[in-house]
């Protein structure tokens, strides 16, 4: 990767992480939610691949820790769901107060519910993508090439853009292709 | 009916789109196309008022979806690769 690429991936990785809780936080009163928002953050700690190196991105990312992550999320949303059965209300039915409609702090239980599903993605997204990767980088380096052709490619996904005219891609992501 | 012109626009584009992903025959290059389809689609639904689909479809679509073929495909090429240096060992 060049060194502006580097650098900018760096410059936006917090952005992009602020950009994902954002949406998720504000999930109730605008387009976005729990699922978009997580998908979001997500990709921003995929930037340290880019920015850094591989190395870099497994060091924070523990697929332990995000599994059980992606368990907590899961279990919050059951959570908030049977918190409601306690009350004496339905599943999923509505105990707290609405708040004021268009602000952060309306939605009742959905912003609860914005949130725990933001985790559950997030967390599954990383170690979706952490199979992913490590199974490509795993054989990457048994190989002993040093073809980085795809993957950062693919880590970019943040902001990808490319790919919309098909004749533009014939020389980038083809060329292995072309070798075989 | 001029207030159509964006979803026709944004349908024919996905058509294109959708037609190119088909056309394409390296895997490859298909997840990039895909890509493409990926955005064309979230301008479609953006355009028919259903900005949170567009944002899952951007996300989705657009990002994790032709990542995912490209690392299957890397991983495909390696195997195929290691095994043919093997045989010529």
């Amino acid at each position: 990767m060049p060194a502006p690429v580097r650098r900018y991936a760096l410059a936006v990785l917090p952005l992009t992480l602020l950009t994902g809780l954002y949406v998720v936080a504000h999930g109730q009163v605008s387009p976005g939610g729990g699922f978009q928002g997580g998908v979001v953050a997500a990709t921003a700690l995929h930037l340290l691949y880019i920015a850094i190196d591989y190395r870099a991105l497994r060091r924070v990312r523990s697929v332990a820790l995000f599994t059980l992550a992606d368990a907590a999320g899961e279990a919050g949303y059951l959570l908030v769901g049977l918190g409601a059965l306690l009350s004496g209300a339905a599943f999923l039915r509505n105990v707290l107060p609405y708040g004021t409609t268009g602000t952060l702090a309306s939605g009742g239980t959905v912003p609860l519910l914005n949130a725990a599903v933001g985790v559950e993605v997030a967390a599954a997204v990383v170690v979706l993508l952490a199979q992913f990767l490590d199974q490509a980088i795993v054989i990457e380096s048994a190989d002993g090439s040093q073809d980085q052709g795809h993957t950062p490619q693919g880590g970019a996904s943040g902001r990808t853009s490319e790919g919309r005219t098909p004749q533009g891609q014939k020389s980038a992501p083809g060329s292995e292709g072309g070798r075989r | 009916m001029g207030g159509d012109l964006p979803v026709v626009v944004a349908l024919l584009l996905v058509a294109v789109a959708g037609t190119a992903a088909v056309l394409a025959r390296d895997p490859v290059r298909q997840a990039a196309v895909l890509a493409g389809l990926g955005l064309a689609l979230a301008l479609l639904f953006a355009v028919l008022q259903a900005p949170d689909v567009a944002l899952s479809q951007l996300a989705v679509g657009t990002a994790l979806t032709p990542l995912m073929v490209l690392l299957s495909v890397r991983k495909v090429r390696r195997k195929a690769r290691s095994e043919r240096r093997e045989e010529h060992e």
